[in-house]
Protein backbone atom coordinates (compact mmCIF):
# COMPACT_ATOMS: atom_id res chain seq x y z
CA UNK A 1 0.00 0.00 0.00
CA UNK A 2 1.20 3.32 -0.92
CA UNK A 3 0.13 5.17 2.35
CA UNK A 4 2.33 7.74 3.81
CA UNK A 5 3.06 7.06 7.42
CA UNK A 6 2.24 10.62 7.83
CA UNK A 7 -1.35 10.13 6.02
CA UNK A 8 -1.99 6.83 8.92
CA UNK A 9 -2.06 9.60 11.64
CA UNK A 10 -4.88 11.16 9.38
CA UNK A 11 -6.63 7.53 8.73
CA UNK A 12 -6.06 6.78 12.80
CA UNK A 13 -7.87 9.51 13.61
CA UNK A 14 -10.36 9.30 11.34
CA UNK A 15 -11.56 5.82 12.44
CA UNK A 16 -11.43 6.86 16.01
CA UNK A 17 -14.14 9.25 15.57
CA UNK A 18 -15.88 6.77 13.41
CA UNK A 19 -16.24 4.41 16.13
CA UNK A 20 -16.97 7.36 18.31
CA UNK A 21 -14.27 7.47 20.31
CA UNK A 22 -12.06 10.51 19.07
CA UNK A 23 -9.00 12.00 20.69
CA UNK A 24 -9.12 14.66 22.64
CA UNK A 25 -6.37 17.45 21.45
CA UNK A 26 -6.07 20.27 23.80
CA UNK A 27 -8.38 23.24 22.85
CA UNK A 28 -6.53 25.61 20.19
CA UNK A 29 -3.44 22.97 19.23
CA UNK A 30 -5.42 22.55 15.75
CA UNK A 31 -4.45 26.62 14.99
CA UNK A 32 -1.42 26.03 16.80
CA UNK A 33 -0.05 23.24 14.68
CA UNK A 34 -1.54 24.98 11.56
CA UNK A 35 0.43 28.17 12.07
CA UNK A 36 3.55 25.88 12.82
CA UNK A 37 3.00 24.33 9.36
CA UNK A 38 2.47 27.41 7.52
CA UNK A 39 5.75 28.84 9.09
CA UNK A 40 7.91 25.82 8.27
CA UNK A 41 6.72 25.67 4.93
CA UNK A 42 7.34 29.14 4.27
CA UNK A 43 10.82 29.46 5.85
CA UNK A 44 11.92 26.39 3.79
CA UNK A 45 10.89 27.92 0.97
CA UNK A 46 12.12 31.34 1.42
CA UNK A 47 15.77 29.79 2.28
CA UNK A 48 15.58 27.88 -0.74
CA UNK A 49 14.62 30.98 -2.88
CA UNK A 50 17.30 32.98 -1.79
CA UNK A 51 19.66 30.73 -2.92
CA UNK A 52 18.02 29.41 -5.92
CA UNK A 53 15.88 32.58 -6.72
CA UNK A 54 15.80 33.83 -10.34
CA UNK A 55 14.25 35.92 -13.55
CA UNK A 56 12.46 32.95 -14.59
CA UNK A 57 10.27 33.02 -11.28
CA UNK A 58 8.56 35.71 -12.40
CA UNK A 59 7.03 34.50 -15.56
CA UNK A 60 6.65 31.21 -13.62
CA UNK A 61 4.39 32.81 -11.08
CA UNK A 62 2.55 34.47 -13.87
CA UNK A 63 1.63 31.08 -14.94
CA UNK A 64 0.88 29.87 -11.45
CA UNK A 65 -1.79 32.46 -11.47
CA UNK A 66 -3.34 32.35 -14.36
CA UNK A 67 -3.12 28.70 -13.60
CA UNK A 68 -5.09 29.46 -10.32
CA UNK A 69 -7.99 31.75 -12.04
CA UNK A 70 -8.93 29.13 -14.41
CA UNK A 71 -9.88 26.26 -11.61
CA UNK A 72 -12.30 28.47 -10.27
CA UNK A 73 -14.01 29.00 -14.07
CA UNK A 74 -14.26 25.29 -14.44
CA UNK A 75 -15.72 25.06 -11.26
CA UNK A 76 -18.42 27.38 -11.00
CA UNK A 77 -20.60 26.10 -14.02
CA UNK A 78 -20.34 22.78 -12.56
CA UNK A 79 -22.00 23.99 -9.25
CA UNK A 80 -24.65 26.60 -10.87
CA UNK A 81 -25.66 24.59 -13.94
CA UNK A 82 -25.34 20.98 -13.32
CA UNK A 83 -25.60 21.44 -9.41
CA UNK A 84 -28.32 24.02 -9.26
CA UNK A 85 -26.55 25.69 -6.59
CA UNK A 86 -27.44 29.75 -5.94
CA UNK A 87 -24.65 31.99 -7.28
CA UNK A 88 -23.34 33.22 -4.49
CA UNK A 89 -23.05 29.32 -2.93
CA UNK A 90 -21.25 28.30 -6.26
CA UNK A 91 -18.81 30.89 -6.75
CA UNK A 92 -17.80 31.06 -2.97
CA UNK A 93 -16.99 26.83 -3.45
CA UNK A 94 -15.49 27.76 -6.63
CA UNK A 95 -13.37 30.07 -5.03
CA UNK A 96 -12.51 27.24 -2.08
CA UNK A 97 -11.49 24.51 -5.50
CA UNK A 98 -9.44 27.08 -7.35
CA UNK A 99 -7.00 27.91 -3.93
CA UNK A 100 -4.51 25.28 -2.52
CA UNK A 101 -4.61 23.42 0.95
CA UNK A 102 -1.64 24.06 2.86
CA UNK A 103 -2.07 20.56 5.01
CA UNK A 104 -2.45 19.02 1.35
CA UNK A 105 0.75 20.24 0.30
CA UNK A 106 2.84 19.29 3.39
CA UNK A 107 1.33 15.68 2.92
CA UNK A 108 3.00 15.73 -0.85
CA UNK A 109 6.09 17.33 0.57
CA UNK A 110 6.44 14.67 2.94
CA UNK A 111 5.96 11.49 0.51
CA UNK A 112 8.37 13.47 -1.56
CA UNK A 113 11.10 13.69 0.90
CA UNK A 114 10.64 10.00 1.99
CA UNK A 115 10.94 8.70 -1.63
CA UNK A 116 13.93 11.13 -1.84
CA UNK A 117 12.29 12.50 -4.97
CA UNK A 118 13.89 15.91 -5.94
CA UNK A 119 11.54 18.90 -6.54
CA UNK A 120 11.78 22.99 -6.73
CA UNK A 121 12.79 23.92 -2.91
CA UNK A 122 10.93 27.62 -3.73
CA UNK A 123 7.90 25.83 -4.13
CA UNK A 124 6.05 27.44 -1.08
CA UNK A 125 6.15 31.08 -3.47
CA UNK A 126 3.58 29.11 -5.38
CA UNK A 127 1.67 28.26 -2.49
CA UNK A 128 1.50 31.63 -1.62
CA UNK A 129 0.65 32.68 -5.10
CA UNK A 130 -2.27 30.54 -5.61
CA UNK A 131 -4.40 31.13 -2.27
CA UNK A 132 -4.99 34.55 -3.82
CA UNK A 133 -6.43 34.69 -7.26
CA UNK A 134 -9.26 32.41 -6.57
CA UNK A 135 -10.28 34.72 -4.27
CA UNK A 136 -10.91 37.81 -6.49
CA UNK A 137 -12.01 35.40 -9.57
CA UNK A 138 -14.77 33.76 -6.88
CA UNK A 139 -16.12 37.44 -5.77
CA UNK A 140 -15.98 38.37 -9.56
CA UNK A 141 -18.35 35.42 -10.38
CA UNK A 142 -20.08 36.27 -7.01
CA UNK A 143 -21.28 39.31 -8.66
CA UNK A 144 -24.30 40.86 -9.50
CA UNK A 145 -26.66 43.60 -8.84
CA UNK A 146 -27.80 42.91 -5.24
CA UNK A 147 -24.54 41.51 -4.30
CA UNK A 148 -22.21 44.36 -2.74
CA UNK A 149 -19.03 44.18 -1.39
CA UNK A 150 -16.99 46.25 1.59
CA UNK A 151 -14.23 46.34 -0.66
CA UNK A 152 -11.63 47.48 1.83
CA UNK A 153 -12.43 44.74 4.33
CA UNK A 154 -12.28 42.15 1.74
CA UNK A 155 -8.97 43.24 0.06
CA UNK A 156 -7.59 42.73 3.78
CA UNK A 157 -9.13 39.15 3.99
CA UNK A 158 -7.54 38.23 0.47
CA UNK A 159 -4.27 39.69 1.28
CA UNK A 160 -4.33 39.29 4.84
CA UNK A 161 -5.78 36.64 5.66
CA UNK A 162 -3.48 34.28 8.18
CA UNK A 163 -3.01 31.84 5.49
CA UNK A 164 -1.48 33.96 3.37
CA UNK A 165 0.23 36.65 6.01
CA UNK A 166 2.00 33.47 7.79
CA UNK A 167 3.41 31.74 4.25
CA UNK A 168 4.70 35.12 2.34
CA UNK A 169 6.32 36.66 5.93
CA UNK A 170 8.00 33.48 6.70
CA UNK A 171 8.96 33.46 3.25
CA UNK A 172 10.20 36.61 3.33
CA UNK A 173 11.78 36.14 6.88
CA UNK A 174 13.22 33.35 5.65
CA UNK A 175 14.60 34.92 1.91
CA UNK A 176 15.85 37.70 3.95
CA UNK A 177 17.78 35.46 6.75
CA UNK A 178 19.28 32.97 4.40
CA UNK A 179 21.74 30.86 6.79
CA UNK A 180 20.77 32.88 9.71
CA UNK A 181 17.04 31.10 9.44
CA UNK A 182 19.51 27.50 10.07
CA UNK A 183 19.37 28.24 13.64
CA UNK A 184 15.66 27.99 13.54
CA UNK A 185 15.64 24.63 12.05
CA UNK A 186 16.05 22.63 14.88
CA UNK A 187 12.16 23.60 15.86
CA UNK A 188 11.02 24.24 12.42
CA UNK A 189 13.01 21.69 9.99
CA UNK A 190 13.42 18.40 12.53
CA UNK A 191 9.82 18.72 13.82
CA UNK A 192 8.05 19.30 11.08
CA UNK A 193 7.13 15.24 10.13
CA UNK A 194 6.14 14.77 14.07
CA UNK A 195 3.57 18.36 13.79
CA UNK A 196 2.34 17.24 10.65
CA UNK A 197 1.31 13.65 11.80
CA UNK A 198 -0.25 15.15 15.39
CA UNK A 199 -2.39 17.75 12.99
CA UNK A 200 -3.34 15.02 10.19
CA UNK A 201 -4.69 13.08 13.10
CA UNK A 202 -6.86 15.70 13.99
CA UNK A 203 -8.10 16.67 10.72
CA UNK A 204 -8.47 13.21 10.69
CA UNK A 205 -11.09 13.18 13.74
CA UNK A 206 -12.31 17.13 12.19
CA UNK A 207 -13.20 15.65 9.18
CA UNK A 208 -15.19 12.45 9.72
CA UNK A 209 -17.08 14.77 12.70
CA UNK A 210 -18.76 16.49 9.72
CA UNK A 211 -19.61 13.62 7.32
CA UNK A 212 -23.15 14.05 8.90
CA UNK A 213 -23.56 17.22 6.92
CA UNK A 214 -22.97 15.42 3.94
CA UNK A 215 -26.54 13.70 4.26
CA UNK A 216 -27.88 17.28 4.69
CA UNK A 217 -26.21 18.46 1.45
CA UNK A 218 -26.50 15.41 -0.45
CA UNK A 219 -24.62 13.56 -2.73
CA UNK A 220 -23.91 16.30 -5.56
CA UNK A 221 -21.58 17.85 -3.04
CA UNK A 222 -19.96 14.37 -2.41
CA UNK A 223 -19.74 13.87 -6.23
CA UNK A 224 -18.41 17.54 -6.98
CA UNK A 225 -15.59 17.12 -4.36
CA UNK A 226 -14.32 14.17 -5.76
CA UNK A 227 -14.50 14.90 -9.87
CA UNK A 228 -13.35 18.52 -9.30
CA UNK A 229 -9.94 17.87 -7.34
CA UNK A 230 -9.24 14.97 -10.33
CA UNK A 231 -10.33 17.91 -12.86
CA UNK A 232 -7.18 19.97 -10.90
CA UNK A 233 -4.79 17.30 -11.24
CA UNK A 234 -4.88 17.23 -14.93
CA UNK A 235 -4.41 21.12 -15.09
CA UNK A 236 -1.75 21.02 -11.99
CA UNK A 237 -0.26 18.54 -14.28
CA UNK A 238 -0.46 20.66 -17.17
CA UNK A 239 0.95 23.60 -15.64
CA UNK A 240 3.81 21.64 -14.68
CA UNK A 241 4.51 20.66 -18.02
CA UNK A 242 3.91 24.20 -18.71
CA UNK A 243 6.66 25.32 -16.08
CA UNK A 244 8.88 22.76 -17.15
CA UNK A 245 9.59 21.87 -13.42
CA UNK A 246 11.02 18.85 -12.10
CA UNK A 247 9.44 15.52 -11.56
CA UNK A 248 8.89 16.31 -7.55
CA UNK A 249 7.68 19.73 -8.57
CA UNK A 250 5.26 18.13 -11.66
CA UNK A 251 3.78 15.92 -8.14
CA UNK A 252 3.65 19.10 -5.92
CA UNK A 253 1.68 21.35 -8.81
CA UNK A 254 -0.63 18.51 -9.63
CA UNK A 255 -1.64 18.01 -5.71
CA UNK A 256 -1.76 21.60 -5.63
CA UNK A 257 -4.50 21.92 -8.15
CA UNK A 258 -6.05 18.62 -6.75
CA UNK A 259 -6.33 20.43 -3.31
CA UNK A 260 -9.35 22.59 -1.60
CA UNK A 261 -8.35 25.17 0.40
CA UNK A 262 -10.33 24.95 4.35
CA UNK A 263 -8.58 28.07 5.93
CA UNK A 264 -7.55 30.65 4.00
CA UNK A 265 -10.64 30.80 1.66
CA UNK A 266 -13.71 30.34 4.18
CA UNK A 267 -11.85 32.97 6.23
CA UNK A 268 -11.74 35.62 3.16
CA UNK A 269 -15.46 34.23 1.70
CA UNK A 270 -17.27 34.84 5.30
CA UNK A 271 -16.09 38.51 4.57
CA UNK A 272 -16.96 39.37 1.40
CA UNK A 273 -19.78 37.08 0.68
CA UNK A 274 -21.46 36.44 4.39
CA UNK A 275 -24.61 35.42 2.22
CA UNK A 276 -23.11 32.03 1.38
CA UNK A 277 -23.08 28.72 3.01
CA UNK A 278 -19.73 28.32 4.45
CA UNK A 279 -21.19 24.94 6.02
CA UNK A 280 -21.20 23.45 2.39
CA UNK A 281 -17.99 24.54 1.00
CA UNK A 282 -15.91 23.38 4.33
CA UNK A 283 -17.46 20.29 4.29
CA UNK A 284 -16.95 19.56 0.42
CA UNK A 285 -13.11 20.73 1.12
CA UNK A 286 -12.46 19.17 4.12
CA UNK A 287 -14.60 16.12 4.56
CA UNK A 288 -14.27 15.31 0.92
CA UNK A 289 -11.81 16.75 -0.99
CA UNK A 290 -9.02 16.78 1.85
CA UNK A 291 -9.37 13.19 2.81
CA UNK A 292 -9.34 11.56 -0.79
CA UNK A 293 -6.30 13.43 -1.96
CA UNK A 294 -4.41 12.30 1.23
CA UNK A 295 -5.69 8.65 1.06
CA UNK A 296 -6.10 8.33 -2.83
CA UNK A 297 -4.71 11.01 -4.68
CA UNK A 298 -1.49 11.90 -3.43
CA UNK A 299 -0.09 7.97 -3.38
CA UNK A 300 -1.90 8.08 -7.22
CA UNK A 301 -0.62 11.17 -8.69
CA UNK A 302 3.41 10.34 -6.95
CA UNK A 303 3.02 6.71 -8.25
CA UNK A 304 1.94 7.95 -11.66
CA UNK A 305 4.20 11.07 -12.58
CA UNK A 306 6.93 8.58 -11.31
CA UNK A 307 6.07 6.25 -13.71
CA UNK A 308 5.38 8.52 -16.43
CA UNK A 309 8.22 10.83 -16.38
CA UNK A 310 10.88 8.38 -15.35
CA UNK B 1 -34.85 22.87 -15.57
CA UNK B 2 -33.97 19.29 -16.55
CA UNK B 3 -32.33 17.66 -13.59
CA UNK B 4 -28.89 17.34 -13.69
CA UNK B 5 -27.87 15.76 -10.49
CA UNK B 6 -28.38 12.29 -11.17
CA UNK B 7 -26.45 11.67 -14.57
CA UNK B 8 -23.57 14.52 -13.18
CA UNK B 9 -23.76 11.83 -10.23
CA UNK B 10 -23.59 8.40 -12.17
CA UNK B 11 -20.76 10.18 -14.63
CA UNK B 12 -18.50 10.99 -11.90
CA UNK B 13 -19.16 7.28 -10.19
CA UNK B 14 -18.41 5.83 -14.01
CA UNK B 15 -15.50 7.85 -13.98
CA UNK B 16 -13.98 6.70 -10.62
CA UNK B 17 -14.68 2.98 -11.35
CA UNK B 18 -12.76 3.24 -15.38
CA UNK B 19 -9.59 5.08 -14.26
CA UNK B 20 -9.43 3.18 -11.30
CA UNK B 21 -9.53 -0.37 -13.04
CA UNK B 22 -7.23 1.32 -15.74
CA UNK B 23 -4.88 2.43 -13.14
CA UNK B 24 -4.96 -0.76 -11.68
CA UNK B 25 -4.23 -2.45 -14.90
CA UNK B 26 -1.28 -0.40 -15.57
CA UNK B 27 0.17 -1.49 -11.93
CA UNK B 28 -0.92 1.69 -10.15
CA UNK B 29 -2.50 2.17 -6.80
CA UNK B 30 -6.25 2.80 -8.08
CA UNK B 31 -8.54 0.63 -5.21
CA UNK B 32 -8.93 4.21 -3.65
CA UNK B 33 -10.87 4.94 -7.16
CA UNK B 34 -12.57 1.88 -6.93
CA UNK B 35 -13.54 2.28 -2.92
CA UNK B 36 -14.79 6.24 -3.98
CA UNK B 37 -16.78 5.03 -6.58
CA UNK B 38 -18.27 2.65 -4.24
CA UNK B 39 -18.89 4.88 -1.44
CA UNK B 40 -20.38 7.43 -4.04
CA UNK B 41 -22.45 4.71 -5.12
CA UNK B 42 -23.74 4.31 -1.86
CA UNK B 43 -24.81 7.92 -0.97
CA UNK B 44 -26.33 8.52 -3.99
CA UNK B 45 -28.66 5.18 -3.64
CA UNK B 46 -29.28 5.79 0.03
CA UNK B 47 -29.44 9.49 0.14
CA UNK B 48 -32.43 9.12 -2.72
CA UNK B 49 -33.96 6.19 -0.92
CA UNK B 50 -34.00 8.02 2.29
CA UNK B 51 -35.56 11.40 1.22
CA UNK B 52 -37.68 9.19 -1.34
CA UNK B 53 -39.17 7.75 1.62
CA UNK B 54 -39.32 10.48 3.94
CA UNK B 55 -41.78 12.61 1.10
CA UNK B 56 -44.10 9.54 0.97
CA UNK B 57 -44.12 10.09 4.72
CA UNK B 58 -45.07 13.37 4.60
CA UNK B 59 -47.63 13.04 1.60
CA UNK B 60 -49.36 10.16 3.74
CA UNK B 61 -52.63 11.59 5.61
CA UNK B 62 -51.83 12.19 9.55
CA UNK B 63 -54.48 9.49 10.78
CA UNK B 64 -52.78 6.88 8.85
CA UNK B 65 -49.40 8.24 10.02
CA UNK B 66 -50.42 7.17 13.33
CA UNK B 67 -51.32 3.72 12.46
Amino acid sequence: MDLDIVAAFFLMGAIAQLLKAPIKMPAGLYQSLTIFLLIAIGLKGGIALGQYGNIDLLWQSLIVIIFGALLPLIAFPILRKIGGLSQVDSASIAAHYGSVSIATFAVALAVLEARDIYYEPYFPLFVAVLEIPAIAIGLLLARSKSQTFQLKKTLHEIFLNQGVLLLAGSLLVGWWAGEQSQKLMPFFGDLFYGVLALFLLEMGRVSTSRLNLLKEYGSFIASFAVVMPLIGAVLGFACAQVLGISMGGTILMTTLGASASYIAVPAAMAVALPNANQGLSITASLTVTFPFNVLVGIPLYTSGIVKYLS
Amino acid sequence: MTDLLLPFELATISLLAVLGSSVLLVGLPGWGLISTALILTCMTVGLRITSASQSALERMPLNAQRV
